[in-house]
């Protein structure tokens, strides 16, 4: 220790100094060296006492906290077992912890990156519950007549093609009016915002892009506000690049002013559409959010009452777009955060237990050293530093632990958690590993730090060893049952997860997934006004795919199934009494080429298939699908009925042609696995061939192998058409339960390693439990018991406490599991048959982790364990 | 060693204000403040020599006495200490406080009976 040697106060020196001068003035009088020295040291004292008197006055609480770290490396290296296990058990708990409040920081705790975060908030329509989108009329009203808000805008997600730079891609972007950054508080580091100018009819159509995009399409070009780039076939000025955290709620690339959508004669003027306008607001000073919703309440019903036809039913609902953010995920994190308080715990019930068992055996040990002088103060200290060092190297570890966690849960999460990018090991996450680590060590030192103590109170040295060990086992006890029953809470977690994962594979969607490429087309632009046109490519398309070795058929349709239905609205039903406001029947709509329904494989179940008769001058006709069927035409042939897009009676938005029903085809799961199948009717695609396409590819081997050659082949043809979300559909598939597969991984992993530290600590029990009876066991064989009625013996006391365990387990799971409640698909959160096996896997576990010790124990020779102390 | 007087025993607070006066009155090493304490007191108190190390290296870690190594007359080496600005105030004030006392106990033991 440098300082130690830079001021050496040299005390013995000192002391020897005393005693010298001592000694001489006892020569001076008269005293012989030998009596004059004796004298001295009688008259001094002790002196290596008074040394370590003067030490200890100093204060030399360095020089023992390295005393007291080597001593405890010491005796971590003699029971090497017994240290790897700690660390290692806490080190699986903290990973576990800080992977998961990393997530929670990155996606609940960050501010968004809005100038005053919470003043920004997301206002949306409601209809009968669902969230849906504002109309561009509706907009303006709330807008003009809101007294809640300093300003509002509003934002409209799209997909573009973006083409000139690089392969034709599509991106996402959004339409936003011109106050759209304004509002949020953005400011851009390179150019400028919209101005109002831009949003006026005529103006030159200008692009603000995404840090990224300017990254990676732009090369970071510092000179890109003089560059245009060509979306959907138009021309658009860069003029600003948004900063590199800017989301808003999603990654978008490209904004342009809304202005753009508006074309007079289209649907955006009429009341009914939404085309997925959402308005953004930031509220006044001082207002609440339940001011501003009851302002929105208030618009809303004023026009509802002005404009009967269209919003009756309508209202309005105000979040923080914080809120709105992360609503969905929020309960999955909290359910992810309580599994991993558990396994924490767990953890540290697991080491906390095979502390007792070691201390237990160090009795004697403390005892001598008690008896040699050490104070109580010293060995709570020495106890506090071995806590602190096993915990220190449980954290140091659990950091690794949790950067793999991390990278396993980004890699396997869905693409669409929010800031999902921002999830990293960060200053909060490492302080708070910090924090948790003194924690559990404290909370450990002082499980320690008890059982050293009662070392004080033993009056013997030599029969400590057996009054400890029957102290210990009863704490030990408990603690077996404590893990118990957050094992069973873990277990119960994963076990849940897991049917819910085989109930959602044996989904019948309706259709064949297997062997199935898709992919999405964008026909947007000018040079895809006519609709022949359009057609014309998507035969050429057709025919030249098909004409590809390992193809067996190609469909198109607008709308994947479990992908999303694209276009849904209210279906008229021709000879039918018009419904209430309330009760128009909703469908999707869904126009699709010929072949589609035999390459997705939905089965006819009546009438016909289209075919050529069914071409764009051709009569209009339309397949349903059974569920519409049976809703409309409970008792009744739906062959030859008409329906049509729109609302019954005067007034409002597009309808579309009335159509003759020609077939009735099978259910299919339309918006996602979980949900069942909407009522859907099927058009011929020709007659309303759309702007997004998707291509559905029946292949006979993997449509892996297909994929380049489909791309290819649609490039040769038009390279500027972006081919998009180009996989096979069980890929599709996979992602739309991604939620539920990530939190199956994370909670089943978190049962495994439960039910790991929990058979560990059973072992530890157990075999200590063993050890002390050794005596006991030794007599009952001396007397005769069998070998397998001892083992028995045993088994059955760990058993029984771990039934405990588990029944307070099962309880709290019980209360708990209502919390992933929302992850689960026909499974309910009680489900008895999985709490069931989970009980019976804890028991067989228990059962074996006995059983080892208990072999080991009778296979010792009687005599020898009779002589054991 | 012992004179027939009575040894009074000394808490550890008034040992400090001692050596602080002692040290007062210029650098001293540990074997000349026994010695002096001994000699002021006219042998009355005598510092159980045990006590007066921790206590000197205590009020040095308080920084109340400044301590160097330093020749004696007899040439040996000798660790000596000074008294600090701080070690000043705080005899001021342990003075002032141990007045206070002793007048308040003389107080009670005047009062006639």
């Amino acid at each position: 220790m440098w300082c130690k040697r830079r001021r050496d106060p040299r005390i013995r020196d000192e002391i020897q100094f005393h005693v010298d001068q001592l000694i001489e003035s006892y020569i001076a009088v008269g005293m012989s060296r030998a009596d004059a020295e004796r004298r001295a040291f009688l008259e001094f004292g002790n002196v290596a006492a008074t040394e370590e008197r003067v030490k200890d006055a100093r204060g030399r609480w360095l020089e023992d906290l390295g005393k007291d770290i080597r001593y405890s490396l010491r005796t971590f290296s003699r029971n090497r077992g017994f240290a790897a296990v700690a660390v290692l058990s806490l080190a699986l708990g903290l990973g576990a912890a800080i992977a998961i409040f990393s997530v929670c920081d990155a996606v609940l705790l960050r501010p968004l990156p809005y100038r005053d975060a919470d003043r920004v908030v997301l206002i949306s329509q409601m209809s009968g519950g669902d969230t849906s989108s504002i109309s561009w009329l509706n907009y303006l009203d709330l807008r003009d007549r809101s007294q809640t808000f300093d300003s509002m805008s509003c934002a409209q997600p799209v997909r573009v093609g973006v083409t000139g730079l690089g392969p034709a891609r599509r991106v996402d972007g959004r339409m936003v009016c011109a106050n759209f950054f304004d509002v949020l508080g953005v400011r851009l580091p390179l150019g400028r915002g919209f101005r109002p100018e831009d949003d006026e009819v005529g103006a030159p159509p200008v692009v603000i892009v995404s840090d990224r995009f300017w990254r990676t399409q732009l090369q970071a070009d510092p000179r890109a506000l003089d560059r245009s780039i060509t979306l959907n076939g138009r021309t658009f000025a860069v003029v600003g690049v948004l900063p590199p955290a800017f989301q808003f709620f999603r990654q978008d690339d490209v904004y342009a002013p809304i202005g753009l959508s508006l074309v007079p004669g289209s649907g955006w003027f009429s009341r009914a559409s939404g085309f997925g306008l959402r308005a953004v607001g930031r509220l006044r000073a001082n207002t609440s959010v339940e001011q501003a919703s009851r302002d929105v309440d208030r618009i809303a019903a004023d026009l509802a009452r002005e404009y009967p036809a269209t919003n009756a039913g309508l209202g309005g609902k105000v979040e923080r777009v914080h809120d709105a953010l992360v609503g969905d995920v929020r309960g999955t994190i909290i359910a992810l955060v309580s599994a991993v308080a558990l396994l924490l715990l767990l953890a540290c019930v697991n080491v906390a237990n095979l502390l007792v068992g070691r201390n237990a055996s160090r009795q004697t040990e403390l005892a001598i050293r008690v008896a040699l002088g050490c104070g109580r103060l010293r060995l709570m200290r020495q106890v506090l530093v071995e806590g602190l060092m096993l915990a220190v190297a449980g954290g140091l570890c659990g950091v690794l632990v949790a950067t793999w966690l991390l990278s396993v849960v980004v890699a396997a999460a869905p693409p669409d958690v929010p800031r999902i990018d921002e999830i990293g090991i960060g200053r909060s996450s490492l302080a708070l590993a910090a924090i948790v680590t003194v924690a559990c060590g404290i909370i450990l030192a002082a499980f320690s730090a008890v059982q050293a103590s009662r070392a004080r109170e033993q009056e013997t040295l030599v029969r400590s060893g057996r009054t400890a060990h029957r102290a210990a086992r009863s704490t030990r006890r408990v603690l077996m049952a404590a893990e118990a029953a957050f094992a069973i809470v873990l277990l119960a977690g994963g076990g849940l997860m897991v049917k819910t994962m085989i109930r959602l594979n044996a989904v019948d969607p309706g259709f064949r997934p297997n062997h199935l490429l898709t992919a999405r087309l964008l026909l947007e632009g000018e040079a895809w006004r006519e609709p022949a046109r359009r057609m014309a490519f998507l035969d050429d398309v057709t025919s030249r795919i098909l004409a590809q070795p390992g193809v067996l058929n190609v469909g198109l349709t607008l709308s994947l199934p479990i992908d999303g239905s694209y276009w849904d609205g209210p279906v008229t039903v021709a000879d039918k009494t018009m419904p209430s406001q309330g009760d128009v029947p909703t469908a999707a709509f869904v126009p699709v080429s010929p072949d589609y329904f035999d390459t997705a494989g939905m089965p006819m179940l009546r009438g016909r298939r289209f075919d050529r008769t069914d071409s764009a001058e051709a009569p209009r006709t339309a397949i349903v699908n059974d569920g519409l069927a049976r809703r409309l035409w409970p008792r009744e042939d739906p062959i030859g009925k008409r329906l049509r897009f729109g609302l019954p009676g005067p007034e409002k938005g597009w309808e579309g042609d009335w159509r003759e029903v020609v077939g009735v085809v099978g259910d299919v799961r339309l918006n996602g696995i979980t949900a069942s199948a909407p009522p859907q009717v099927y058009l011929p695609l020709a007659q309303l061939p759309g702007d997004s396409v998707a291509l559905v590819v029946r292949t006979s081997s993997d449509p892996a192998h297909l994929a380049t050659a489909v791309q290819d082949t649609i490039q040769h043809i038009r390279p500027d058409v972006p081919v998009a979300s180009l996989r096979s559909m069980d890929d599709l598939m996979r992602s739309a339960v991604a939620y539920q597969r990530l939190s199956a991984i994370i909670l089943t992993v978190f049962a495994g390693v439960a039910l790991v530290l929990a058979a560990v600590g059973v072992y530890g029990v157990a075999a200590n439990a063993v050890a002390d009876r050794t005596r006991e066991i030794g007599l009952r064989m001396a007397l005769g018991a069998r070998p397998t009625s001892v083992v028995r013996l045993i088994v059955s006391e760990g058993l029984g406490t771990v039934l405990i365990g588990s029944v307070v387990g099962v309880v709290i799971a019980a209360l708990g599991s209502r919390a992933i409640e929302h992850l689960l698909f026909e499974v309910t959160p009680y489900d008895p048959a999985t709490f069931g096996v989970v009980v019976a896997i804890l028991l067989l576990t228990t059962s074996l982790a006995c059983a080892i010790p208990a072999r080991r124990a009778v296979r010792v020779d009687p005599v020898r364990a009779l002589r054991a102390d | 060693m012992a004179a027939e007087t009575p040894k009074s025993d000394l808490l550890q607070g008034t040992l400090d204000m001692l050596i602080l006066k002692v040290v007062a009155l210029g650098p001293i090493h540990g074997y000349a403040i026994a010695l002096r304490l001994q000699q002021m007191s006219r042998e009355v108190l005598q510092v159980q020599q045990g006590s007066l190390y921790p206590a000197l290296h205590r009020l040095e870690k308080r920084r109340w006495l400044r301590a160097e190594w330093a020749a004696t007359e007899t040439g040996r080496e000798a660790r000596f200490y000074t008294l600090t600005p701080l070690g000043r105030k705080q005899l001021g004030a342990q003075r002032a406080n141990w007045d206070r006392l002793s007048a308040a106990i003389s107080g009670i033991l005047s009062t006639a009976e």
